[in-house]
């Protein structure tokens, strides 16, 4: 009887650990949406691919998918983490003003500081900026099965800009599109 | 093991007409192979592959990005599948279906997979996909353990090669954390005493270890992949050969014979590298060759004398493999080629006739004795 128990106390705890992480995941990402700073930024189009799960648009962002090396404060380092601190223009655009290896400390009311990790440096020609191709973890939009295409189309007539949510870390997830600068998509929590 | 099986009937035939094993005695034995039989394991061969693919069916419908559904209550299906599959396990484990339990396990993980993909979908997650493996393969080890189940403590080890593979393939770099994750599962499958995930885990090591030799150094290291190889196979031949010590316990001299053809395997992995993928001079591609001809015909003769047959195994592939490549490679030219084969057949010939001579005074000494 003692085995069977001990059996049964495993299984409980082995379901109930990896049912915690799962919830743990979707705790930390739900979180960040609902409570992270929203900032919108324009795509720039990729093909759609498929994978393992399902068919996403790849999602390249115009402002800060590229930077300037300029823009850093010292020499880049490739694969290390890259924190932007985006501006809101006058038109409504956030952009990056600056951008650093650390976390900035103080950083001016309604900037926003994001978090990414530089995966590759080049320099296109010689004389010009070295350029930093920067990833944020938020480059892959999941689409049902088939309608990748049109989602597709409206990121290459640039009419589709994504809004994320950024939380104090600098840690970021996609929370809804906007076409035309009207929302009309927000990522259910659950 | 059809092989094994068919010579052991063969064998116990001629014992019995031999007379060395009574008509009661070799019924018995046959009995006893027949009740051991590949029937007797199929229907958990099939549950196996019944679990595999009702795994693919979770991928599958988490891939489909069904919209029909609300996230929470796709989330919810699939932790209803987790506990519905853990829970049948332990129903199973109760009724002392041990191989089914087994499967069940295993159906949960793959559930459990399936739900981290479907996580990182539903909330655009494109941070680094290692981590998600990473997160699957720390869930089979902690089912492993706690279930005492070996099928989920051998897809632990194959979701930490791919989760190290995909590190090194996206860092290029050598994976140094692959290290305490494979000694984590290995210590398991060591308390769980199964011999097949020891097997695994050293040809998991094994690969680890060669690919070595292209990361490190900017991808000139199979001099040190070679030294490391041809060490642990010279120690654990040694350790092996001796007689048996109380220090050392029957359990290590046992792991050292079977450890011997993974790194022997390393080591030979290293000389092909630099035979064939590094570029050598002429007349040090002849002293490799020929130095890797030795090695492989001393292993050869290592393993006949102590019936091992994993290394036996290996060193026949590698020969091949080393004939083979040097013949397409050839040899400075077609003709250098001829001479370098003629030679070494020569060598090996002269080799068997020696052999052959050894083994005839022996038998004569023993019959005169």
């Amino acid at each position: 009887m003692s085995q069977r128990l001990q059996r049964l106390t495993a299984i409980i705890i082995a379901a109930g650990l990896q049912t915690l992480a799962l919830g743990y995941m979707v705790w930390e990402r739900a979180s960040l949406i609902a409570g992270g700073k929203e900032v919108t930024l324009e795509v720039a189009p990729v093909d759609p691919r498929s994978l393992f799960r399902g068919d996403y648009v790849i999602l390249n962002y115009r402002s800060i998918s590229q930077l300037d090396a300029t823009i850093l404060t010292g020499p880049p380092q490739k694969d290390q983490p890259l924190y932007v601190t985006l501006r809101r223009t006058p038109s409504g655009a956030w952009m990056p003003v600056s951008a650093a290896h650390a976390r900035p400390d103080r950083f001016p009311e309604g900037d926003v500081v994001i978090q990414g990790r530089i995966d590759d440096i080049w320099q296109s020609t010689l004389g010009q900026p070295t350029q930093l191709r920067v990833r944020y973890g938020i480059e892959s939009y999941f689409v049902p099965e088939g309608t990748g295409r049109d989602l597709e189309n409206r990121v290459r007539d640039g009419s589709m800009k994504v809004i994320v949510a950024v939380g104090a870390s600098g840690d970021s997830a996609i929370k809804g599109l906007e076409i035309e600068g009207v929302r009309i998509y927000d990522e259910p929590l659950l | 093991m059809w092989r094994h099986r068919n010579q052991l009937e063969a064998d116990v035939q001629r014992w019995r007409e031999a007379g060395w094993v009574t008509p009661e005695g070799g019924d018995a034995i046959l009995e006893e192979l027949g009740s051991r039989s590949a029937n007797f394991r199929l229907p958990a061969v099939l549950a196996m592959l019944g679990a595999v693919l009702l795994g693919f069916a979770a991928m599958s419908f988490v891939a489909a990005n069904w919209q029909e559904m609300s996230k929470l209550a796709r989330l919810g299906v699939l932790a209803a599948a987790l506990w519905a599959a853990y829970g049948f396990a332990g129903w199973l484990f109760q009724r002392g279906y041990e191989a089914f339990a087994h499967t069940a396990v295993l159906a949960g993980l793959a559930v459990y997979g399936a739900a981290i993909m479907l996580v990182a979908q539903m909330y655009h997650i494109d941070k680094h996909p290692p981590d998600a493996v990473l997160m699957w393969g720390a869930g089979a080890l902690l089912a492993g353990i706690l279930l005492r189940s070996n099928p989920a403590l051998v897809l632990a080890m194959l979701l930490t090669a791919l989760w190290s593979g995909w590190e090194t393939a996206i860092s290029g770099d050598v994976h140094w954390p692959f290290l305490g994750a494979w000694c984590l599962v290995t210590l398991a499958f060591i308390w769980h005493q199964w011999q097949p995930g020891l097997h695994l885990a050293a040809l998991v090591l094994a690969i680890w270890v060669v690919s070595l030799g292209y990361l490190l150094n900017k991808g000139n290291a199979h001099v040190l992949v070679f030294i490391l190889g041809a060490s642990a196979s010279a120690a654990a031949a040694a350790v092996s050969s001796v007689p048996p010590l109380p220090a050392l316990g029957q359990t290590a001299q046992l792991t050292a014979r079977r450890s011997i053809g993974y790194a022997a395997a390393v080591s030979y992995a290293a000389l092909f590298a630099l035979q064939f993928i590094e570029q050598p001079s002429t007349s040090w591609l002849i002293a490799m060759a020929a130095g890797s001809l030795i090695l492989l015909l001393g292993a050869i003769i290592f393993a006949l004398r102590t019936a091992n047959r994993g290394l036996l195994w290996f060193a026949y592939t590698a020969f091949s493999i080393e004939v083979m490549a040097l013949y397409f490679k050839s040899i400075g030219t077609l003709l250098g080629s001829s001479v370098f084969f003629f030679t070494a057949g020569l060598v090996v010939i002269a080799l068997a006739y020696i052999a052959y001579r050894l083994h005839a005074r022996s038998e004569t000494q023993r019959r005169v004795s």
